[in-house]
């Protein structure tokens, strides 16, 4: 699954991007290629704790229960990359999934609009994130944080909490169905991943978007139109948010207000872990990956080991700063 | 003094609803506003966007403006989200304000005796419902000492015929309703050698996290016999349903609607589900407030502070479909076109609150045409040292099965 991503790498270098970015490239790959190896280390050694499970089984689990990440942290990327971050995605998440269950009432035939509509919903939340960062100059966490709350607070008021309609069966089949005995969700990784990638690494949108993160000032003074492409990132944040609510709703076959909260730390950590950098700039969208992958394989052998609560959270913790120190010590001097 | 002005007050009413009617009758159009209200009652709630607590909220909103109610009291709702230095200024607030009764969800079992006791102080009932305090002169309205753990554990023992694999999903890690519950079922689990509990997580109350744990313990333990539950069931049983359909197991826990539909269904149950729901209901919170209301008006004078609500307790072959809005000739259940799955059943409870219906419980509006009806006679619940109490004791068997009766231990 990571090949395809690696190819879209390398292809805006081979089309004549200048030598010194080549050269950038390939450190930025290893800590995503470290933190995949992490991954699948953490995979086998749950195999071997169980000498009794199947192998594919938990990989497919692994996977399945990924994809939640895998999608909303490609947004949160994108706004870290530039230096900012999205408070509002565990919300998003929520209304994305309400949204959906009363839109479609259980009925199948409802999704070819309820999709897109709710979809544009939440890139109208993403939209109003960016615009508030760009036109009002409020800061990102203070600017994402407070449309989280007021959106939070509206879609409470709507519906008290709980979607009194069912999710539609088609959404839940996508989650729990199978093609050629793999589950439909590793398909959707896979697909997502390489849009992703290509858009991140591969457009000169997403070019824009590492200059301006590492100097807006240099990107002002070269023109690049910053603030669009500012409240472009947050609007991608919020229809990523909007596709993790949809998954979400058809994995859990019910929705929630508050289901995507415990989202919200997880894709912060996904996109540090990848080898981002917290101050904006530098980070490919396959180390997001990878780190989602990992914190994904990490739940899975915390809960399959049955750790207590505390020590779960020492551990989740530990790593979030261990991949920041990493990143300013040995990273960095590999990059050098 | 103040109960003899609560005295006056109560022989006032009828007089005054005399009046009323003849101020009206005489064609007098008299503004609401007009209209004495005698009380001035609180609901202080933890948090809102919980599907538990919005259906215990909305109960009690119902019931306020139910006939006689609506017209006793004025009736005010703060929402003190879960931090307790929010609740107890917001408690002191409401005392200042000139509360006659305060009916909140306690976020901390000590940390807001000394408000409470201000408030007793001001001559304010106060009456914590769901969790406990431990201030003497409180009232606790709850199903805390009617042991769920060890009764929920057992019932799975004897199902299991004491013996297979065992996954356990704690609530909210921290918290003394986990600490109580995982105490009472890890005593019964533990007296059975041939139970083995491969698997533990804090599902935190969550159906979403709890069936991603599931699916994954599944991956490493697939042979799995059982899960016990306090909440988070229905999650926890969609990982098995999705992941080993041909195989399910015994599990215990909450009562949400689609749950109940599952564990009564005998397709599923040819499949090895056996199924008990139970556990917490919403419909404490407006059972308490009815218990506060006929405190408050002098129409009951409890005996003790520990006021007991019965567990809600429906084993698989007890669920019985409800036709209409309400649970009534012991129906326990609704049809999935009717609720979503994750509706909790025991919002509603024809036996004490039966002034309630679905609308009721989901929007916070009164039933049309319903009056409150009389109470049963109050049940008092044990004592809990720390949980109910401050210097008290237990009983010595608290940590036993009250309700169902242990099968032998297996050879």
């Amino acid at each position: 699954m990571t090949r395809p991503e690696a190819s879209v790498l390398t292809e805006p270098d081979a089309t004549g991007e200048p030598q010194p970015r080549a050269a950038r490239v390939n450190p930025e790959l290893l800590p995503a290629i470290v933190v995949l190896a992490c991954a699948v280390l953490l995979i086998i050694a749950t195999k071997v704790l169980n000498p009794g499970s199947s192998f594919a089984y938990q990989l497919s689990a692994v996977l399945v229960t990924s994809i939640f990440l895998v999608v909303a942290s490609f947004g949160q990327g994108l706004t870290i990359l530039l230096g900012g971050i999205d408070l509002s995605i565990g919300v998003v998440v929520g209304l994305a999934a309400m949204m959906i269950s009363i839109l479609t009432d259980g009925q199948d035939g409802a999704l070819p609009w309820a999709v897109p509509a709710t979809l544009a919903f939440c890139t109208g939340i993403g939209l109003i994130n960016g615009l508030g960062i760009v036109l009002g100059r409020v800061p990102p966490f203070i600017m994402t944080l407070a449309s989280g709350i007021t959106f939070y607070g509206v879609g409470l008021g709507f519906t008290s909490g709980l979607a009194q309609e069912p999710v539609a069966p088609a959404l839940q089949a996508l989650m729990s169905d199978h093609w050629l005995g793999v589950p439909i969700p590793v398909y959707l990784i896979a697909g997502f991943a390489i849009l992703a990638a290509l858009f991140q690494n591969g457009t000169a949108e997403g070019r824009k978007l590492y200059a301006i993160g590492s100097s807006p000032g240099a990107a002002r003074v070269l023109g690049l139109p910053i603030g669009g492409l500012t409240i472009l990132a947050y609007a991608i944040s919020g229809l990523c948010g909007g596709i993790c609510g949809l998954l979400l709703a058809g994995y859990s076959s019910a929705a929630t207000l508050d289901i995507g909260d415990p989202l919200l730390l997880p894709t912060i950590a996904a996109v540090v872990i990848g080898g981002a950098r917290v101050t904006g700039g530098r980070g490919i969208y396959l180390g997001t990956l990878a780190g989602a992958l990992f914190l994904s394989a990490l739940e899975t052998i915390i809960t399959v080991l049955s750790l207590s609560q505390g020590l779960r959270n020492i551990i989740e913790g530990a790593i979030i700063v261990g991949a920041l120190l990493l990143q300013s010590e040995q990273w960095g001097a590999l990059r050098r | 003094m103040d109960r003899a002005l609560r005295r006056f007050r109560t022989l006032l009413k009828p007089l005054l609803y005399g009046v009323t009617t003849l101020m009206a009758v005489a064609g007098l159009a008299l503004p609401a506003s007009a209209q004495v209200a005698h009380y001035k009652v609180f609901l202080d709630l933890s948090y809102s966007g919980n599907v538990w607590q919005t259906a215990a909220a909305n109960g009690i909103k119902a019931l306020a403006e139910t006939p006689p109610y609506n017209k006793e009291i004025t009736f005010k709702t703060v929402i003190s989200g879960t931090d307790v230095q929010h609740q107890i200024s917001d408690l002191q607030s409401m005392i200042a304000a000139g509360a006659n009764a305060i009916l909140f969800y306690p976020l901390s079992g000590t940390g807001l005796n000394r408000v409470i006791e201000q408030g007793c102080e001001h001559h304010v009932l106060m009456f914590a419902y769901d969790s406990s305090v431990t201030a003497p002169c409180a009232y606790n309205v709850n199903n805390l000492a009617a042991r769920y753990g060890a009764n929920s554990a057992q019932w799975m023992v004897n199902q299991m015929d004491g013996k297979g694999e065992l996954v356990i999903n704690h609530g909210v890690a921290g918290t003394a309703l986990t600490n109580l519950y995982d105490e009472q079922a890890l005593r019964v689990f533990h007296k059975y050698p041939a139970i083995k509990i491969v698997a533990q997580f804090y599902g935190n109350w969550n159906d979403a996290l709890s069936q991603e744990a599931v699916s994954k313990i599944l991956a490493a333990h697939p042979n799995i016999d059982a899960i016990w539950t306090v909440d988070g069931t229905y999650g926890s049983l969609q990982a098995v349903m999705q992941h080993r359909a041909d195989r399910l197991v015994v599990i215990a826990g909450q009562s949400n609607n689609g749950y109940r539909l599952d564990i009564a269904n005998p397709a599923l149950q040819q499949k090895g589900l056996k199924g008990l729901s139970s556990s917490a209901g919403p419909a404490v919170g407006p059972y308490a407030f009815k218990v506060m209301m006929e405190v408050l008006t002098g129409q009951i004078k409890p005996k003790a502070r520990n006021i007991a609500y019965p567990l809600p307790w429906v084993p698989y072959p007890e669920i019985k479909m409800c036709t209409g809005e309400s649970f009534v000739n012991g129906c326990n259940v609704f049809p999935a076109s009717k609720v979503p799955p994750l509706f909790i059943d025991t919002a509603l409870d024809g036996h004490l609150v039966p002034e309630l219906d679905l609308t009721a419980v989901e929007k916070g509006t009164p039933v049309a045409g319903a009056t409150i009806q009389p109470l049963p006679p109050l049940d008092y619940a044990d004592n809990l040292p720390g949980i109910n109490c401050q210097h008290c004791k237990a009983p010595a068997d608290w940590l036993d099965p009250d309700l169902v009766k242990p099968i032998p231990v297996p050879k």
